[in-house]
């Protein structure tokens, strides 16, 4: 990206009646995150409902609905964004472990 | 998990740029507002994640991947597919063609060519440090001067003004048949211009122990482009340019990259007397006796045994089209940059709403 270009809106928010519910629009994700940030809002005791679509396979977007049961929803969102980081984190160090050993085990 | 990401909301913009890890506690915690030694539900769960690695050659990989969710193994298949970042050639002049190929089927099939590159690789170096030492190492390409370790820039990122020597490897092919037999145009003909840091993976890959000269002895198998008779020419200039498989299928890594989950096979009390021996005998357990929290399985439709998956645990195959190693693919597909950029733009959304006063 050239100096000065504004960095491109990957996220909107449409917001409901209160900060507790939202619709996020993701450009240029898919089920990649979809699913997982899905998973991850699932497991978490304050979103009473989450859900995403890919709308068209050929629009570049993903829409991810959240309401909570207080908290605000871009704040969920901001820290399941951050639980999906710590385990994609986790898999990558468990991941390059599990190579050592493999190496190690070939060798020996 | 919520607690912490409240406070950094409320926090320094700083304290969310930095998920710094709390040295020395286990199971681990992090700063941003997560008190030391007191861990979420879910930061445990990670720590359940465990690999194996089974088998691994010089271009495929299988590991098992247990303890997660199917969704995340998913995602780490689908960035395998379509979101590692390899070098393909995107652009061709042809100068001259006579062969029996046009020029759109050569472009094509040199688009599909996999090209091997250590430095292809999404370019924030914090995220995925360069584990082959420091650029001092390696010296400089001699060809075009930048330092060995200088990762190619996507093009439509490079502050160049069309292509330049750090977003793009250009190639030259020049062939003329002065034989009466058929001659083979393969992708040694395919000359790189920045041959330590971008060529064809034809066989000529090398240990990635810090030599990057394109090994002509270890011979593999050149690819075939195109045949021609005598008297044709083929004069082809070619660049090469960072991209992901979601773009285009030519710059996946992966042949395949499937994941499948093992059976788990249970017998009813009364199959399990009768073969006892033969199911303890099995070496990878892959049947067992029927449990009581199994009582819908056993009252079901065969109440003798039942076939069932195996959960949270995926079996990985990876395999290479040669671009990367095949164990590069699989450390590469993460997220982590990518989660980083959409957490990055949901707080400048939310500051720009706020500035704007919808708040
Ligand atoms: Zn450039």
């Amino acid at each position: 990206m050239a100096d000065g270009d504004e960095p491109p809106q990957r996220v909107e928010i449409e917001a409901g009646g209160d900060t507790s519910a939202a619709t996020f629009t993701l450009h240029n994700e898919d089920h990649t995150i979809g699913n997982s940030l899905r998973y991850v809002l699932n497991k978490d005791p304050q979103v009473s409902f989450v859900g995403y679509s890919v709308p068209h396979p050929s629009e570049p977007k993903m829409n991810l609905r959240i309401q909570t049961v207080g908290p605000s929803a871009t704040t969920v969102l901001h820290g399941a964004l951050g639980t999906l980081y710590e385990i994609t984190a986790h898999t990558k160090e468990t991941f390059e472990r599990a190579l050592e050993d493999f190496k190690a085990k070939q060798e020996r | 998990m919520a607690y912490w990401a409240l406070e950094a909301l409320d926090g320094s913009k700083t304290a969310l740029s930095s998920l710094d890890r709390v040295e020395g506690t286990d199971p681990p915690a992090y700063k941003l507002g997560c008190v030391r030694g007191t861990t979420t539900p879910l930061l445990q769960m990670t720590d359940k994640i465990e690999i194996e690695v089974k088998e691994l050659t010089e271009d495929s990989i299988t590991f098992v991947l247990s303890g997660c969710d199917t969704s995340t193994a998913n995602a780490l298949r689908r960035v395998m597919i379509a979101e590692v970042p390899t070098m393909a050639i995107d652009k061709v002049e042809v100068l001259a063609n006579s062969t029996v190929l046009h020029d759109d089927f050569i472009s094509h099939r040199l688009g599909l060519v996999p090209l091997f590159s250590l430095l292809a690789r999404w370019g924030d170096k914090e995220l995925v440090p360069y584990r082959h030492g420091d650029a001092a190492t390696y010296g400089t390409d001699s060809e075009t001067g930048l330092p060995l370790d200088q990762t190619f820039r996507f093009n439509r990122d490079c502050d160049c003004m069309t292509t330049c020597p750090k977003c793009t490897a250009d190639f030259t092919l020049e062939v003329a048949c002065n034989q009466d037999e058929t001659l083979e145009v393969t992708t040694r003909e395919l000359k790189p211009d920045q041959p330590l840091r971008c060529y064809a993976a034809d066989g000529r890959r090398r240990e990635d122990d810090g030599d990057f000269e394109p090994d002509a002895s270890a011979g593999g198998e050149h690819i075939l482009l195109v045949k021609m008779r005598k008297g044709q020419k083929l004069h082809i200039r070619a660049s090469a340019q960072l991209g992901i498989g979601k773009e285009h299928a030519k710059w996946s890594p992966c042949c395949t990259a499937v994941f499948a989950v093992d059976p788990t096979v249970i017998f009813s009390e009364k199959v399990y007397a009768t073969m006892r021996d033969f199911v303890d005998a099995c070496p990878k357990k892959v049947a067992r006796p029927h449990e009581p929290r199994d009582y819908l399985v056993a009252d079901g439709a065969n109440e003798e045994s039942c076939v069932g998956e195996r959960e949270r645990h995926f079996r990985f195959t990876v395999e290479s089209t040669g671009a990367l190693k095949p164990e590069e693919i699989v450390e590469r597909a993460v997220l982590k940059k990518k989660l980083r950029d959409v957490q990055a733009n949901l707080i400048a959304v939310v500051d720009n709403e706020e500035a704007i006063g919808r708040g």
